[in-house]
């Protein structure tokens, strides 16, 4: 992974009100949401389990089973993946093309987001790129809708009297855990949060 | 929307909305600048070139929206959206009225959007049957206040914490603590939440559209559009052509200033890309006009279509400060709600708010897409007035044009109030000065008091004999400088003029005083009567013309006027290229005295170091900083030639509320803002307040009177003239020999 990269974007993150943590494989990070200890329903995004199978079966054997949808009912932890991390703002880029991805990621008290280690970007004009090469033509009219996120933080008002409150409508808190490649070396034995720059 | 009079008086008997906005502004420019410095060091560019490339970019699509609009809406179609456009508010409105009749639908979630506040659109579905819920937290306490917003980022951003409390327990049923801001903003999450599952339609509005992808563009920092655009399986977004970029890379360009101009984040914490529905879902897209082509099609306002709504302009409005955004502003807020209230709802709509804006010009210099608002503001102002609703105010000009008639005039005041000067002032007496009319205009400020004779017809002035010995050989020594007085300064406060004479001869130059100078024009070009600033402009060309040979340099010891004939002069003769000109040869030899004695007629360092030790503060008059560029020229000037301490000034850059015409016609406002200024003296210790404009010195001297402030106001060219050496002083023979 690369370290410079990576404690920019955990500074960044930091500067937003979000935890960063690196894990050295997937085993570590299903051991990290294991230790959140939910209390309540765990919702994980139908997107992750899509695309990283591997990384979904390691956490439907160590949480308990997904419920239906319950919408009044927020999941006291979710777990989403991300399309990439942002070092500039500490942001992720959440691509949400099932609603039911953005159920995850908008209600849970708690989100966890998974950011491969090689899909750490420098800046938003990266994002900028990817979707451009994903959706401005000349590779045909996309068949489906493209909804994406950048979340930078959990979610926050200053509404009243301009006092920053953290947890309004989304989640109160917001996890992201860089898992270094599934194929990398180990880079570390324990999962560690990253310092938090002033 | 009340009518103007009746917010206006409303926001002034509401004393939560200047304390709460004053604590706002104040923690928004902290946060702002260093989230911009952060920027900047980031980018490796200065915000001026970031926000003028930004603007380069909204000005393309100003320049030619058609193509740029069936970009994205081929786009947008391609990935499954629904793109319509429509005229007026009213086919806005239909739009969605008739979309919620077909399909059944009695409820529908919001996200925060300005356009539809324009459109009125939660009035005319409620008319329909149809209940739309605000679903940003202030826009939802607005909602159950049954208010707008006044401001276009914090829509409830007027209101204290005690009221919100109560509020909600009106609401909800319940107690609240006030000083529970947590559980009141949670509180919403659980209200809301069966609106979010229930309602079948999202409505939200746009921060920008791609015209290269098709995609609308989100942001927010609750997380509420999220829900309003996935949980209802059809959302319908409303949004102006203004919105439109050309490609993603751009998206981010404003994304990047959007948040730091708005809350001093460097980013929101939900950044949206929604191209085309989600399976099973729908997507309409709604551009609405509603005035904006007529925007675009004006040379002197459409770079207001160039707005991104971040509210930077109300976040640094003195006056916005005082009375908040439902007085400052109709639908929109704020100087771009000045300037575009106009096109979307008409004149009479603009006309009264446009009177409370102070010229100070700190809106431009805050935003990010580099609108010039304050020309905007004077040309919408120019066409209030010329629609005739003040006729009374352009007689007035029309007099104060006429150089003997407002002598006379002003000499009868100063013999009638003789016997009321006490020192500086005139003090009314108390019976007569508590009468309402008066009152709301003396009581916070003193009076000046009148002299009989102006400064030019001062011995000092018109006699070669007192001139008075050179300090030192300056680059303008021989030179022969036309002093142009300033006509209020001239009447109301001679010293000033007088000892900036005194300052100009220490440094050598010859003064000259033009005889038929009058008023430069600013007050009628401020009040929106370019007819009148015309004519006084002509008169004031003319009589430097006259006086002073081409060479001469024009020095005054009011930089307002400066700027009416550097900046304004060319705006008024646009169309007239004799006289434009003949501004153009006056503008490129006139200084205000501060560049003046900063520049060409500098003094030697520590010339003026015997009199007064007394520690200064320094208030730069604001369009010396937002107009003429300048920044700590007068502190460092008093420094260098006087070496003593400077005591810094917080919040020097804001207006102190003299404002030209403001202060006569809006004494309330003009009152708020001074209180202001003066607390921001008082917290420096200083006895001694040194500034540069003669408007500024007569405020501050009378608001500190009238508030029994201990501090002392000079211009600086009383406070450095007092110092020159007297020259029979044997101590002054002794360094000259």
């Amino acid at each position: 992974m690369d370290l410079a990269l990576y404690n920019q974007f955990a500074g960044a993150g930091a500067a937003t009100a979000t935890t960063v943590h690196r894990a050295a494989n997937p085993q570590e990070f299903c051991r990290f949401v294991r230790s959140l200890s939910p209390a309540g329903r765990v919702g994980v995004a139908p997107s992750l389990i899509l695309q990283q199978p591997e990384l979904g079966q390691l956490l439907r054997g160590s949480l308990p089973p997904p419920e239906p949808d319950d919408t009044l009912n927020d999941p006291s932890v979710g777990v989403t993946l991300a399309e990439m991390g942002v070092a500039e703002t500490g942001s992720v880029l959440l691509v949400e093309g099932d609603p039911a991805d953005r159920l995850v990621s908008m209600l849970s008290l708690t989100l966890v987001v998974v950011v491969p280690a090689s899909r750490l970007v420098a800046s938003l004009d990266d994002v900028a790129t990817w979707l451009e090469d994903r959706l401005a033509g000349g590779k045909g009219p996309p068949t489906t809708g493209c909804y994406a996120t950048l979340v930078s933080g959990p979610s926050r008002s200053a509404d009243i009297e301009r006092s920053l409150t953290i947890g309004v409508q989304g989640p109160m808190a917001l996890h992201v855990v860089v898992v270094d490649d599934v194929d990398g070396p180990a880079a570390t034995g324990h999962i560690s949060t990253a310092a938090v720059k002033p | 929307v009340k009518a103007f009079p009746a917010r206006y008086r409303d926001a002034l008997e509401d004393p939560n909305i200047r304390s709460g906005l004053l604590g706002f502004q104040r923690s928004w420019r902290e946060a702002r600048d260093a989230e911009m410095l952060h920027l900047e060091a980031q980018a490796g560019v200065s915000f001026d070139e970031l926000r003028n490339r930004l603007a380069s970019i909204k000005d393309q699509i100003i320049a030619d929206p058609r193509e740029h609009l069936d970009r994205f809406a081929e786009r947008a179609s391609a990935a499954g959206a629904q793109v319509v456009e429509v005229d007026g508010a009213h086919a806005a409105n239909d739009y969605l009225g008739t979309l919620c009749q077909e399909r059944g639908i009695r409820l529908v979630t919001k996200g925060k959007s300005m356009l539809t506040e324009e459109i009125g659109l939660n009035t005319y579905l409620e008319a329909k049957g149809v209940t739309a819920v605000e679903t940003d937290l202030g826009e939802w306490l607005l909602q159950l206040a049954g208010e707008h917003p006044s401001h276009l980022v914090m829509p409830a951003i007027h209101k204290r914490r005690h009221q919100i409390a109560s509020l909600l327990e009106a609401s909800l049923g319940r107690p609240f603590d006030p000083d529970d801001i947590t559980t009141m903003v949670r509180s919403a999450r659980t209200e809301l939440r069966q609106a979010f599952v229930t309602a079948r339609l999202g409505v939200s509005g746009a921060n920008a559209l791609i015209a290269s992808t098709g995609t609308v563009l989100l942001v927010s920092n609750e997380g509420n559009h999220g829900m309003c655009t996935s949980l209802p399986p059809i959302h319908v977004v409303l949004a102006g052509f203004d919105k439109l970029l050309p490609c993603t890379k751009d998206a981010i360009a404003q994304v990047r200033l959007l948040a730091r101009s708005a809350t001093g984040q460097p980013i929101t914490t939900y950044t949206t890309f929604i191209t085309g529905p989600s399976p099973g879902h729908e997507l309409h897209v709604v551009l609405v006009d509603n005035g904006r082509s007529t925007l675009a099609a004006d040379p002197e306002l459409r770079e207001a279509l160039r707005c991104i709504r971040c509210g930077a302009c109300a976040n640094v409005c003195p006056p916005y400060q005082v009375v908040g955004g439902h007085a400052f502003g109709h639908i929109y807020s704020g100087a771009i709600g000045l300037v575009v209230t106009a096109a979307h709802h008409g004149l009479d709509a603009a006309a009264g708010p446009q009177s409370l804006c102070v010229s100070c010009g700190a809106c431009a210099t805050a935003c990010p897409v580099a609108i010039p608002l304050p020309t905007q503001i004077l040309a919408v102002r120019r066409q209030t007035v010329s629609e005739g609703t003040s006729r009374a105010k352009r007689l007035v000009f029309r007099a104060y044009a006429s150089r003997p008639l407002t002598a006379t005039v002003l000499r009868i005041f100063a013999v009638g109030t003789r016997p009321l000067r006490h020192g500086p002032f005139t003090r009314i007496p108390q019976p007569l000065a508590r009468r309402p009319a008066l009152s709301r205009h003396l009581s916070w400020r003193t009076p000046p008091a009148l002299p009989i004779r102006p400064a030019r017809s001062s011995s000092e002035l018109t006699a070669r004999a007192s001139a008075g010995l050179p300090l030192a050989e300056t680059p303008v020594t021989g030179r022969r400088v036309a002093l142009f007085l300033q006509c209020m300064a001239d009447r109301v406060a001679p010293s000033i003029p007088l000892s900036a004479a005194r300052l100009l001869r220490a440094a050598g130059a010859e003064v000259t005083v033009p005889r038929r100078q009058h008023c430069c024009g600013l007050v009628a070009f401020d009040a929106g009567d370019w007819d009148g600033a015309r004519r006084m402009a002509k008169a004031t060309i003319r009589s430097l013309e006259d006086a002073a040979t081409a060479g001469d340099h024009v020095v005054t010891p009011a930089p307002s006027c400066v700027v009416a004939m550097t900046q304004e002069y060319p705006r008024l003769f646009a169309h007239d290229p004799d006289w434009e000109r003949r501004a153009g040869r006056l503008a490129g030899r006139v200084y205000d005295l501060v560049s003046y004695m900063a520049g060409p007629a500098r003094l030697p360092t520590g010339v003026l170091a015997a009199g007064d030790r007394r520690p200064v503060t320094v208030h730069r008059f604001c369009q010396s900083g937002t107009m003429l560029g300048q920044s700590d020229e007068m502190a460092d000037l008093i420094e260098d030639l006087c070496g003593v301490e400077i005591l810094p000034l917080p919040e020097v850059e804001m207006c102190c509320g003299f404002g030209g015409s403001t202060s006569l016609l809006r004494p309330d406002t003009a009152k708020g803002i001074l209180q202001r200024k003066l607390d921001c003296v008082r917290r420096t210790g200083a006895s001694l307040l040194v500034t540069d404009n003669p408007g500024c010195v007569l405020h501050l001297r009378g608001g500190a009177d009238a508030a029994g402030e201990p501090v002392q106001v000079l211009h600086l060219a009383e406070y450095l003239a007092a110092r020159i050496p007297d020259p029979a002083d044997p101590c002054r023979q002794a360094r000259r020999h």
